[in-house]
């Protein structure tokens, strides 16, 4: 029981870090960017091929794991989202066009390393704890610590630096933020590239846990997303929230019904809160006809 | 205008292949335009909800599967009549959509996207994991065909006939309402949701109409599809088939007439004609939807002026730019 | 519907957070009388009129028109009672050609149903001819023929008031509330307009015109009131409204000049 737990809420740390990416790519560019899910699963996936394939040495292979999911964030923006950006095109073909990115990289994953399930050797060796009468893969722990520092982290940088006063002036008004000097497309640029970071390291993070495959993108990205309209879509809190939430019941779901119920559950849900509380649990009020 | 007059040519030479097709063609150009006829179809309803309407669902598949399976079901669980179990489902998915439609066509923008999104997908999810119900991934098969009289509607150009026959249905029906008061309301309300309803147009009431129009198309749809393969799995409405709808509206144009028609040739033909390349089929696919949507939204006979020169996709952050030191 | 209705606001109030827009007004609006609505900028003209189409609650009084109560009603449903307006932003349906914008506004006249689209019944195809007709014939009246076929947003600013008011006119209103259609018109546009908000005011339809332009207003309305912040300092005959010592100080202290001319 304590197990699941401890599944849950690693997994929710996971999906809080991709709620987290499109609630910032939201506030900053008015984008829902639902390729954050493949972001997850390019750093998890090419840190297996740097490690096993490559040869490099652990660490530096999760360093270039996240830079490949970092990259590809920079390219969605550069080559996707921003054309149609500054063309106004309408939102839903912006939402097109990254879940077809999402589509493509998932699919190249899948010609470049193969449809079987990867794994990678647990970040510190041999830990593990015993939690009420269970042993919990110290991975798990991993995962848990890492995402608590990275969220402090993240929001002590939006607070207290130049560059997050920036991100939250874009956040608030791009049109103000503009005559402040502050530069929308920098931003944008800088948000995809870091939401990608997290998403990615969060992928690499999981995976000596469980596995890695190069279908699993579209999975995280609709959990995450959902993680993220529970807590509120664009609250940075909320992603939290909903992620560990969503966390929790997808595991109890996973080990008392089925795992294949686990994705059903999770878009009931999803519709249900955005017909009928689009805000979310934290989040503030949103757009309705 | 010329425009018009290409659609209407496109129109006559769609026409000809079609009638050409099961005369001089093989059984396999026959099999493909059947498929063609039935996603058109699909398409052209989506055209009428997008397109006139400009509400962005994704969620047809959620429709086309309560015709695939709801046939299915009634006809290989409780023995009902084919054409019965066709127009049961029809009406099943149209009360699916009254219900659902009400809330969530109250979402505007990108939320009535995911919403739609999230019931797609949800849709697929739950036709894999209801293995009692659906047969989860295996699929249902030993559907019996449709049959009038002494015509069994299995012989491959019968079955060519009905769907074209519904399709050219979908495609009058189409264009009357485009052409009428209510496309005209469509149409406004797409554009200025407020400005119409003060000239007195009810906007959730046609929201609702071509919602419900559309599902309906849909389910007919894909109750068509299911009798003409004798099988329905969960595949047939996977993220690749959500994503391909729209690449045939989009590669068609948008509030064209015959686009829907081109583009779901275009999709369902095309990959046939790339042997050797199955494996890259998807990977291909995608990619071209995605620049398609970049470089040319209007496809081949859309209506709206989106088109942008190459030159001005170049990032504003690669030229050197001296405002903005946001660091 | 009789044509006796009269509009009518009862101690009608909006407030945006800690800002009354619209302090206790009560006015009545005389059936086929044009009245003019003036005063200063954030008066709150043209929230008189988002309250009155129902884009906005009050948040108290009431608003009716003639025995039916339209404080609560949806835009749509104020609309189809036969109250039309125009905005103060020139508002085209875009991708809808001009005249295409003057049959939208046409569409309470439509009876045809889903059924008699698709089948295309005698009755569509009649009404359909009819209000085609009906269609030309306003384009004509607002002087917008040689543009019937044109995307209504590429139209020039002065056109696009004159298609504002057409569809607006074209839903055959008992009530037309017109905000501030002569902005931005010249001098023989602002004539044409004039004349165009006669005619309607002879057929029988109770205009509120909105405007700045003082002399417009004075030259055309039967009735005109004046409101300043959010209040009604006056109402009546134009000559008696002019001469009001509370309207001079308020308003038109500094264009005594400009009226004078």
């Amino acid at each position: 029981m304590t197990l699941i737990l401890a599944i849950g809420v690693a997994t929710g740390c996971v999906y809080a870090l991709v709620a987290v990416g499109y609630s910032l790519i939201y506030r900053t560019t008015g984008v829902v960017n639902f390729a954050q899910g493949s972001y997850v699963m390019a750093g998890g996936f090419s840190t297996y091929w740097f490690y096993e394939i490559a040869g490099l040495r652990y660490p530096i292979a999760v360093l270039c794991g996240v830079g490949v999911a970092t990259l590809l964030g920079l390219m969605l923006w550069t080559v996707v989202v921003l054309p149609l950006w500054r063309r106004r095109s309408p939102s839903y073909v912006v939402l097109l066009e990254t879940i077809v990115f999402g589509a493509i990289v998932g699919t190249s994953a899948l010609l470049l390393l193969g449809p079987l399930p990867q794994t990678l050797p647990p970040w510190v060796p041999g830990l593990a704890m015993e939690f009420g009468g269970n042993r919990i893969d110290g991975q798990y722990i991993v995962v848990i610590i890492a995402t608590v520092l990275l969220m402090f982290a993240f929001s002590a940088i939006l607070r207290f630096t130049s560059l997050g006063r920036s991100m939250r002036a874009c956040a608030a008004s791009r049109d103000v933020a503009q005559l402040l000097g502050i530069s929308p497309e920098r931003i944008g640029a800088l948000a995809f590239a870091a939401t990608a970071a997290l998403g990615g390291l969060g992928g690499a993070m999981i995976t000596p846990a469980q596995f890695t495959s190069a279908d699993i993108g579209l999975s995280y990205g609709v959990f995450g997303f959902v993680a993220a309209v529970l807590g509120g879509f664009g609250s940075l809190p909320g992603a939290l929230v909903g992620g560990l939430i969503l966390g929790v019941v997808n595991a109890f779901v996973g080990r008392y019904i089925s795992s294949s119920y686990q994705t059903v559950l999770a878009f009931g849900l999803l519709l249900v809160l955005l017909t009928l509380r689009p805000q979310g649990l934290v989040g503030k009020d949103w757009e309705e006809a | 205008m010329t425009g018009r007059r290409v659609e209407m040519a496109a129109l006559v030479l769609v026409s000809v292949a079609v009638v050409a097709a099961p005369l001089f063609g093989s059984r396999l150009i026959v099999y493909y335009f059947t498929i063609t006829a039935l996603y058109a179809s699909v398409v052209i309803a989506l055209n009428l909800l997008l397109g006139l309407a400009g509400q962005v669902s994704f969620a047809q598949t959620t429709f086309m599967a309560i015709g695939g399976y709801g046939t299915a079901l009634m006809t290989v669980r409780l023995g009902l009549d084919p054409w019965l179990s066709i127009l049961l489902a029809m009406l099943l998915a149209a009360l699916a959509a009254f219900v659902i439609g009400r809330p969530l066509l109250r979402l505007r923008g990108h939320y009535l996207s995911m919403a739609t999104f999230a019931l797609a997908l949800g849709t697929y999810s739950f036709v894999t994991a209801a293995m009692a119900l659906t047969n989860g991934g295996i699929g249902i098969s030993g559907i019996p065909p449709l049959e009038i009289a002494d015509i069994s509607f299995a012989e491959p150009r019968m079955f060519y006939i009905l769907s074209w026959i519904f399709c050219a249905l979908v495609l009058a029906g189409y264009i009357l309402l485009a052409e009428s008061h209510i496309g005209r309301a469509w149409r406004a309300l797409a554009t200025g949701q407020d400005i119409a309803a003060t000239l007195g147009i009810d906007v959730p009431g046609f929201k609702l109409m071509a919602f419900v129009l559309a599902a309906v198309v849909a389910s007919v749809s894909g109750s068509l599809y299911v009798e003409f393969t004798s099988f329905v799995g969960p595949d047939l409405y996977d993220i690749n088939i959500i994503l391909s709808l729209f690449f045939m509206l989009f590669i068609g144009g948008r509030g064209s007439t015959i686009g829907p028609i081109i583009g779901a040739g275009i999709v369902v033909i095309v990959p046939q004609l790339m042997s050797g390349l199955e494996r890259y089929q998807n990977l291909i696919f995608f990619i071209i939807l995605l620049l398609l949507l970049l470089i040319r939204p209007a496809g081949l006979f859309g209506r709206m002026r989106e088109s942008v020169p190459l030159a001005a996709l170049l990032p504003g952050w690669l030229r050197v730019s001296r405002e903005g030191r946001s660091a | 519907m009789s044509a006796v209705s009269e509009l009518k606001l009862d101690g009608v109030t909006k407030r945006f957070g800690g800002i009354i827009a619209v302090s206790d007004v009560s006015i009545a609006l005389p059936v086929g009388a044009v009245n003019g609505l003036i005063g200063p900028n954030g008066a709150g003209k043209s929230t008189l009129i988002n309250l009155v189409s129902g884009f906005w609650r009050p948040d108290a009084g009431r608003i009716t028109f003639g025995d039916r109560d339209l404080t609560r009603l949806e835009p749509s449903a104020i609309a189809r009672l036969g109250i039309s307006r125009t905005f103060q932003q020139a508002a085209p349906l875009t991708g809808l050609s001009v005249i295409e914008n003057v049959m939208v506004g046409l569409h309470t006249r439509y009876r045809a149903g889903l059924g008699s689209v698709l089948l295309r019944s005698p009755t569509m195809r009649r009404e359909a001819r009819r209000n085609a007709e009906a269609a030309r014939a306003l384009l004509e009246q607002f002087g917008l023929t040689a543009d019937a076929d044109s995307e209504a947003s590429d139209l020039p600013f002065g056109k696009l008031r004159f298609l504002e008011f057409a569809r607006a006119a074209a839903m055959e209103p008992r009530v037309l509330l017109l905000d501030e259609p002569a902005a931005g018109l010249n001098r023989v546009e602002t004539d044409r307009l004039a004349v165009l908000i006669r005619n309607l005011r002879n057929q029988g339809i109770t205009v509120l015109l909105v405007d700045h332009d003082v002399p417009f207003v004075f030259g055309l309305c039967d009735r005109v009131v004046v409101m300043n912040f959010g209040s009604v300092i006056a109402a009546g005959k134009p000559d008696d409204v002019y001469g009001d010592p509370a309207v001079r100080e308020a308003y038109l202290g500094g264009k005594e000049q400009e009226a004078a001319a």
